[in-house]
C-alpha cells in the first residue's frame, strides 16, 4: 500500500481468501472463486478445483493416471502429456484454469485498490519442479501480469516472519503442509540476508490425503448402513467428498463431527445415512500421515547441516497445520511449539506482498537511466505491496496461487476501505542491518584487484534509495533472499541412468556447463532427456522435456563437441544454452517440457 | 549515487566479470583458503547483498548482465567452499590447476574422510567435528572426533586430524574464535 506496507485484500463480500475453483456455464462464462465453490455439487464436472496439484505435470505418466478417477472432472493428457480438461465441448489446459484464478484476482486486486495491478509475484510450493513453475509463470502472464517473480511459498513464509522478528540471527524450520503437498525448508536469517540452507519435500502428501482417509470410512460406513457404494449416485458422492474436508476441518476445533442426510436416492432406493467421527478416530486414521513428514524434516536437517536443538523457530505454513495432532507432534518433533502468532493461510501472501515491494520499489544498486526513472520511479517507493491469497477448494488448504501485486501508479489511497491490517507497523525490524563490506573489510586478503567488488562504496538499501528518489527513505530495508533449486536437475545417459548437472540445495542462479559430442558420422542433432530429481535411474525422476541441439555441422562423429551451460534462475527455472566448441558459434536449442 | 560514481563501479565490475574466467573460488568470494567456513559465509552474503540480481533490476546494461554472470560463479563457488567435503576435493583439483569444481574428475577421486567411515554414528560425529571447527569450537571438534574414533577406530584420516587440532589448540588465544573479532 502506499505507505509501504503490506495488506491483505478481501473481495467485495468480504473474503480475504478465495478458493481456486473455476467453473465453466454452458455460454462459456466463467465462474472463479466462491461462486465457483457453490458449483462443486450443482456441476462438478464442470466445476475445477484441486488443479494446482496437477499442474505442470506429465499426464501420460502413470504415476498421474489416477488423476482420470479421483475428481468428478476428467484430466487427461494433451499435447506433450499436458493436464487439460474438457467443458461443455471445449479443452482448457490447466494452465488456462490458473490464469483464470489469476486473472480474477488481478481484477479482486485492482477492484479494492482502485489502482491497476501490472505485475505480480507469485507463490509456489518449494518442491515445484521446473515445468510446474514454468507453467504457473505462463498462467500468471496469461492472466497479464508481468510476472515479478516465481518465489518459494517457505522464503516467504519467513519473510513475512522477517517483519516481527527482532534481531540477530536466527535459523528458522518452516514446517509447510498444503492441500497437495508437504516440504519443509531450514532458513538463516542474518540482518539483511536470508539464506535458504536446504528444502525438502513430498509431492505426494498433502492435506487432500486426510479428507480422503476421512472419505474412504464414511464410504465404508455407508456400505455397512446400506450395501452399497456412494459412487452410484454422482452428487451423493460429491456431497460425500466435501463432507469428509468439511469434517476435517471441524475437528481442528471440535471434539466429534459428523455428516448425516436423510432420503438419498440412490440405485432406486431411498436411504438415510448418518456418519460420526471424534478427534480420536481421525488421529488414528491419520497419524501416519503426519509422521511421514517427519521423514522429510530428518532428511533435510541432515542436508542443511542442522541439528534439531540449533533450530530457533519453528513456523507453520499451509492450512493442514491446523489440525491440533499436527501440532502436537511438531512440537514433540521440534522439542519446541510452533510459532502461533502467524497465520498459516496468509502468511505466504503476505511474504509475496513484502517482496513484490522489494522488487519494484525496494532497494536497488543503482538509479534508473533519466528517461526510464521518470515514468517508474514515480511509484517506487510509494508503490504499494497488497496481498491476496487463493487457496484449493475448501477450508484449509490454503495454496493454490497467492499473489503479492505491487501497483506501480501512485497516487492517493483511493477505494482502501476495503483493506485489512494484519500486521502491526513493526518495530523490530529497524535493526541495524549487516552493513555491506566496507573497504577496510578485503585488506587482509590477497584479492586480485579486479575481483574487488567489495571494495567499492558500501550501497546501503536504505542510502540508496533516498538518494534516487530524493524522498524520505524507504520503508525499510528489504532483505536479499538467497533461495535454493529443490531438486537435482540431470540428464539421461546410457542404459537409464542420469547424470546429475546441478545439484539440489544449490544457490541460485546458478549455471553448469557440459561437453557433448556426437556420437554418428554426420549426426546433426543431439537429443537430451532433462528430469529433475534424486533417483540414479530416469525412471525415478520426473522427466521436465526434452532439449535438441540444431543444425549440427557434419562431421565424423565425435568431431562436433558441443558446450551446453544449464541454467536456474532465481525463479528456479531451468533453461540451456549451447555454444560450438570448434567455432564459438551459439548452437540453436529447442526444448520441449512434458507437462507444460 | 551520481554518474562518476557508477562508471567507476561499471568499470570494478566489468574487471571482474573478465577475470571470472582466470579466477579461483576463493577469489571470486574474495576471501583466504584457510578461511574458516564462517568466514567464507559471510564473505558470500556481504556480496550477496550488493551483486544479487534482485538488486538489478534496474541497473544499466551491459553491467547488470555482468553483475548477473559474476553472482552465478560465486553460488557456485560458494556451494562448493561451504561443504567441507565438496572444499577438499575442489582443494585438490585447484593444485592440479583446476579453477572450477569438476563433478567428473572429483568422482574418479579417492573418496572423502566422510565416505570413508564406515560407521554412521562415527560419520555424524565426523560432521559435527568438521562443524565445530568452522564455528570456531576447536575444544568441541576435539571431542566430536574423539566420539568418531570411539566408534570407527582410529582411522589415519581421524588421527591426522586430531593431531592438527591439537596443534592448534595449542596456538593464540584469540585464533579460537575467529568470527567474533574482525572484519
Amino acid at each position: 500500500m502506499p505507505d509501504g506496507q503490506p495488506r491483505l485484500l478481501r473481495d467485495p463480500q468480504g473474503h480475504g481468501i478465495i478458493p481456486s475453483v473455476v467453473s465453466i456455464l454452458p455460454d462459456g462464462r466463467i465462474l472463479v472463486g466462491q461462486r465457483a465453490k457453490e458449483r462443486l455439487v450443482l456441476d462438478p464436472e464442470n466445476t475445477f478445483f484441486s488443479t494446482k496439484r496437477f499442474i505442470g505435470r506429465d499426464m501420460r505418466q502413470e504415476e498421474n493416471s489416477w488423476a482420470a478417477t479421483a475428481y468428478p472432472f476428467r484430466i487427461h493428457a494433451g499435447e506433450n502429456g499436458v493436464p487439460t480438461v474438457r467443458s461443455h465441448g471445449r479443452e482448457y489446459t490447466l494452465t488456462d484454469i490458473a490464469g483464470m484464478i489469476l486473472a480474477y484476482l488481478k481484477k479482486l486486486a485492482e477492484q479494492a485498490t482502485g489502482l491497476p495491478v501490472p505485475q505480480a509475484v507469485i507463490t509456489v510450493p518449494a518442491n515445484f519442479n521446473d515445468v510446474q513453475r514454468t507453467t504457473t509463470r505462463q498462467a500468471g502472464e496469461r492472466a497479464g501480469f508481468e510476472v515479478l517473480r516465481i518465489l518459494n511459498e517457505p522464503t516467504a513464509a519467513a519473510l513475512a516472519y522477517g517483519l516481527e522478528r527482532g534481531g540477530g540471527n536466527e535459523r528458522i524450520a518452516v514446517y509447510d503442509f498444503g492441500g497437495g503437498t508437504f516440504d519443509m525448508t531450514i532458513l538463516e536469517l542474518r540482518g539483511q540476508v536470508y539464506e535458504v540452507l536446504a528444502t525438502g519435500g513430498n509431492t505426494l502428501l498433502g492435506g487432500d490425503d486426510f479428507d480422503r482417509r476421512i472419505f474412504d470410512r464414511m464410504a465404508k460406513a455407508f456400505e455397512a448402513q446400506t450395501g452399497l457404494h456412494p459412487r452410484e449416485n454422482r452428487e451423493f458422492h460429491q456431497r460425500m467428498f466435501l463432507a469428509a474436508e468439511r469434517i476435517k476441518c471441524q475437528l481442528s476445533d471440535w471434539l466429534v463431527a459428523g455428516f448425516t442426510e436423510r432420503g438419498v436416492e440412490i440405485a432406486g432406493r431411498r436411504v438415510d445415512f448418518q456418519f460420526e467421527m471424534s478427534r480420536e478416530q481421525f488421529n488414528e486414521a491419520c497419524g501416519d500421515l503426519v509422521d511421514m513428514s517427519f521423514d522429510v524434516c530428518d532428511e533435510v536437517l541432515r542436508m542443511a547441516h542442522c541439528t534439531l536443538t540449533s533450530i530457533d523457530q519453528v513456523i507453520l505454513v499451509g492450512g493442514t497445520t491446523r489440525i491440533p495432532l499436527l501440532r502436537e507432534r511438531v512440537t514433540r518433533y521440534f522439542l519446541r511449539p510452533p510459532l502461533d502468532k502467524i497465520q498459516p493461510d496468509t502468511v505466504v501472501s503476505l511474504g509475496a506482498a513484502i517482496h513484490a515491494f522489494s522488487l519494484v520499489g525496494g532497494p536497488r544498486m543503482w538509479p534508473l537511466p533519466a528517461d526510464r526513472a521518470a515514468g517508474e520511479t514515480a511509484a517506487g517507493p510509494a508503490g504499494a505491496p497488497a496481498a491476496m491469497p487463493a487457496k484449493e477448494a475448501g477450508c484449509v488448504a490454503a495454496d493454490a496461487v497467492p499473489a503479492g501485486e505491487p501497483p506501480r501508479v501512485p497516487g492517493p489511497a483511493r477505494g482502501v476501505p476495503e483493506l485489512r491490517m494484519t500486521l502491526e507497523p513493526p518495530s523490530g525490524f529497524g535493526l541495524p542491518a549487516a552493513h555491506p563490506g566496507s573497504p577496510a573489510g578485503g585488506a587482509r586478503l590477497p584479492i586480485p584487484p579486479a575481483l574487488d567488488v567489495s571494495a567499492l562504496p558500501a550501497l546501503h538499501a536504505e542510502a540508496v534509495q533516498s538518494i534516487l528518489s530524493g524522498r524520505a527513505a524507504a520503508p525499510r530495508p528489504a532483505p536479499v533472499l538467497i533461495d535454493v533449486t529443490p531438486m537435482t536437475l540431470g540428464i539421461q545417459t546410457v542404459g537409464g541412468n542420469v547424470e546429475p548437472i546441478i545439484r539440489r540445495n544449490s544457490k541460485v542462479p546458478i549455471e553448469k556447463s557440459r561437453l557433448f559430442a556426437t556420437t554418428a558420422d554426420g549426426q546433426t542433432t543431439v537429443v537430451i532427456r532433462v528430469c529433475q530429481g534424486e533417483g540414479k535411474k530416469i525412471a525415478e525422476n520426473v522427466v521436465l522435456g526434452e532439449m535438441t541441439l540444431e543444425d549440427l555441422p557434419p562431421g565424423p562423429r565425435g568431431s562436433v563437441v558441443v558446450k551446453v551451460t544449464f541454467e536456474i534462475d532465481t525463479d528456479g527455472i531451468f533453461s540451456a544454452t549451447a555454444v560450438d566448441t570448434k567455432t564459438g558459434r551459439a548452437q540453436r536449442i529447442r526444448l520441449t517440457l512434458f507437462g507444460g | 549515487m551520481d554518474d562518476a560514481e557508477f562508471q567507476r563501479w561499471a568499470g570494478a565490475v566489468q574487471r571482474a566479470y573478465d577475470a571470472l574466467d582466470s579466477s579461483t573460488y576463493y577469489q571470486i568470494l574474495a576471501v583466504d583458503p584457510t578461511d574458516p567456513q564462517e568466514v567464507i559465509r559471510k564473505a558470500f552474503h556481504r556480496r550477496s547483498v550488493q551483486l544479487h540480481p534482485d538488486r538489478h533490476r534496474t541497473t544499466p546494461e551491459p553491467v547488470r548482465s555482468q553483475v548477473y554472470a559474476i553472482y552465478k560463479r560465486m553460488t557456485e563457488a560458494y556451494g562448493v567452499l561451504v561443504d567441507p567435503d565438496l572444499r577438499r576435493r575442489y582443494d585438490a583439483g585447484l593444485k592440479e590447476g583446476r579453477l572450477r569444481f569438476d563433478e567428473e574428475w572429483a568422482a574418479a577421486q579417492p573418496q572423502s574422510a566422510r565416505e570413508s567411515l564406515r560407521n554412521p554414528a562415527a560419520q555424524r560425529y565426523y560432521q559435527a567435528a568438521v562443524e565445530a571447527v568452522s564455528r570456531g569450537d576447536l575444544k568441541g571438534a576435539e571431542l566430536s572426533l574423539r566420539l568418531a574414533v570411539a566408534h570407527e577406530g582410529e582411522t589415519p584420516r581421524l588421527k591426522e586430524m586430531l593431531e592438527a587440532l591439537r596443534a592448534r589448540d595449542g596456538g593464540p588465544p584469540g585464533g579460537t574464535a575467529p568470527c567474533s573479532g574482525g572484519a
